[in-house]
């Protein structure tokens, strides 16, 4: 395990099965570690709970409250009995100078959370529908080291998911996928999108992408 | 360029000037630490275009986050002048960091000043100038989870909000449901599923009579014809063939049997908007139907749609949806219909559109009218593309036996 015992005796809280850890907006000022147990991460979209993540033991969540008190993003609630350290944001220096591997730890969340801003942000700027639907299933690609992109890449997405990265409406994702899947360029099924040649797609982002600001 | 590896696998790298370390889009795990020389780091910012130049001074590290992240490298690396880079494999990285926390902390510190302006970045670009309530949300996630039979996450969501506001616009509500659910009180919504089994005592409800008076509806005529594959279903005002009157009478039974009659919710039959935007009136009527309280869902809806400045598609059709579901749940199937065939006629290419369909093969199927529903419900079956909407559709056709 990652901590000492001291820490469990000392931060150390136990969740029910369905127990709420913390809910969505609410104010934030403490980040957990999983010492035994899973939690869900869960978003109410469309008045429908969805599950965004599971986690277990070791995993961090709540980090962001580490940064600045703004309300929660989901609402996490114990899968099994879980037993979690629970760490208040006043005391993260002390917790980083005994437990370097936390840090580290926040460190990796931190480089993929900014990634996926960052990257959020550069589809967002897109100023056409298909390309903003070629950028997502580009990021989508890149996300997974081990596809080659240089044949045609299955994604596990949905339309939903790509209009939420693309900050367009599920019609208009909908029509610039049908116009894709016209043209011969991906393949729709039951929750996965094959991308012929996503080096095609990536060609025609980037180019476009430089013309934005020529 | 030449290589010596060093202790633990960390290798030194000599670079000649003009040199390239990494472009972007190489993907690698390789972090680097500058030991003598310079490095240029080249990426251009994704809001304004322009080329941003950032050097590395000696002793500090580069390539860290998309080694970590484990994504392509966003930024080109080149040498100025001969330069001496230390070359690390993230566990190398790990233990150097572990054992110096100051270098973790102020790594940390740069992280979040960069997620926080890029946040803002994306925040602008999505127009989010008129931010959320994070109260009215809370507040929302409570009625949901409690409108949805979850009673222990409903008090958690309702106790919060007071906790954090008190003075809230919702706070008696919400004192009032942790009262119900503490005492005991509260009490599952009954979710109205098609396939109940038929009560065998025959009662009747206010809309029976006018479901089989009236011939046409707001949608009669040609409706949702609009020429493609949905053209079959352009009979979605015929109701002749809905059978007869008695076997009505027994499927609004078990309509009459489900209204919520504990006075629980009372509190929010005041008749007045709880909440302000469009959006929240939605979700709010979203609530209500979910407690059992279609009237004042539907009010809502109505004033969703009587408001001029609502321009969201996607809002307007989910109201006409939430607002047919509604009436089904009521027992009003022929306006039910007439919402749902309204909507498919005005807007056919609406993403909505098998949504709107899955409700009207239920609003047939409570009206036992099964050659219909099966009808409608094949349809959402065979749409594309397959999702959650197509599967309830299958359900349905099973459960049904069609």
């Amino acid at each position: 395990m990652l901590l000492d015992d001291h820490f469990l005796e000392r931060f150390g809280v136990e969740y029910a099965p369905g127990e709420i850890i913390f809910c969505e907006y609410e104010p934030g000022h403490e980040f957990y570690l999983i010492h035994s147990g899973s939690v869900k991460i869960v978003k109410l979209i469309n008045n429908r709970e969805k599950i965004m993540d599971v986690m277990y033991a070791g995993d961090v969540f709540g980090e962001q409250a580490i940064l600045e008190a703004e309300p929660r993003s989901a609402t996490v609630i114990a899968a099994e009995p879980t037993k979690l350290l629970k760490f208040h944001r006043d005391n993260f220096d002390a917790l980083l100078q005994g437990n370097p591997q936390l840090a580290f730890k926040l460190l990796v969340i931190f480089s993929k959370r900014i990634y996926d801003a960052k990257r959020r942000l550069m589809i967002l700027l897109l100023n056409e529908p298909a390309l903003k639907v070629m950028d997502v299933l580009c990021m989508l690609a890149e996300a997974n080291t081990s596809v080659d992109l240089h044949s045609q890449v299955v994604l596990e997405t949905s339309v939903k998911d790509i209009s939420s990265w693309s900050g367009m409406s599920v019609e208009e994702t909908q029509n610039a996928l049908t116009h894709m899947v016209n043209l011969g360029k991906i393949e729709m099924y039951p929750e996965k999108i094959v991308v012929k040649n996503i080096l095609d797609f990536q060609r025609q982002v980037n180019s476009r992408r430089k013309q934005m600001f020529s | 360029m030449s290589d010596v590896i060093s202790g633990g696998g960390i290798r030194t790298r000599t670079y000649k000037s003009q040199a390239i370390v990494y472009f972007e889009g190489d993907k690698s795990e390789s972090i680097y630490i500058l030991k003598k020389g310079k490095v240029l780091l080249t990426y251009l910012r994704p809001e304004t275009g322009e080329e941003i130049k950032e050097e590395v001074r000696p002793g500090e590290f580069f390539g860290v986050k998309s080694a970590l992240g484990k994504y392509p490298r966003e930024e080109n690396a080149q040498t100025i002048g001969e330069t001496v880079i230390l070359i690390l494999s993230p566990v190398d990285f790990e233990r150097i960091v572990l054992s110096n926390i100051q270098v973790v902390k102020k790594m940390l510190r740069v992280f979040s000043n960069q997620l926080r302006r890029i946040g803002r970045a994306v925040r602008e670009v999505m127009g989010e100038t008129n931010s959320v309530d994070p109260a009215n949300e809370l507040y929302k996630i409570a009625d949901h989870y409690s409108g949805s039979g979850r009673p222990q996450q409903a008090l958690y969501a309702y106790k919060k909000y007071m906790e954090y506001y008190p003075d809230g616009k919702y706070a008696s509500n919400a004192m009032r449901m942790i009262r119900n659910i503490e005492s005991g009180n509260y009490q599952a919504p009954v979710v109205a599923v098609a396939d109940e089994p038929v009560m065998s005592r025959p009662s009747v409800s206010e809309s029976d009579d006018d479901f089989f008076a009236s011939e046409s509806s707001a949608g009669a005529g040609s409706s949702f014809d609009d020429g493609n594959a949905n053209s079959e279903f352009s009979d979605f005002d015929d109701y002749d063939d809905l059978g007869g009157l008695s076997d009505f009478g027994t499927e609004m039974d078990s309509f009459v049997s489900n209204s919520p009659d504990d006075g629980m919710m009372d509190d929010f039959g005041l008749g007045e908007p709880l909440s302000s935007s469009p959006e929240d009136k939605y979700n709010e009527a979203v609530a209500f139907r979910n407690n059992g309280d279609c009237t004042h869902a539907i009010k809502l809806l109505d004033e969703i749609k009587a408001d001029k400045s609502v321009s969201d598609p996607d809002l307007l059709h989910k109201v006409f949806i939430e607002t047919g579901r509604c009436k089904l749940e009521q027992g009003k199937l022929q306006e039910a219909l007439s919402e749902l065939s309204l909507f498919l006629k005005n807007y056919p290419r609406s993403p909505f559109v098998k949504e709107a369909l899955l409700e009207a093969g239920n609003v047939y199927l409570k009206a036992g009218s099964k050659d219909k529903a099966m009808a409608y419900l094949k349809k959402v079956a065979a749409m594309p593309p397959r999702d959650e909407l197509n599967q309830q559709a299958l359900a349905l056709l099973k459960q049904h036996k069609f």
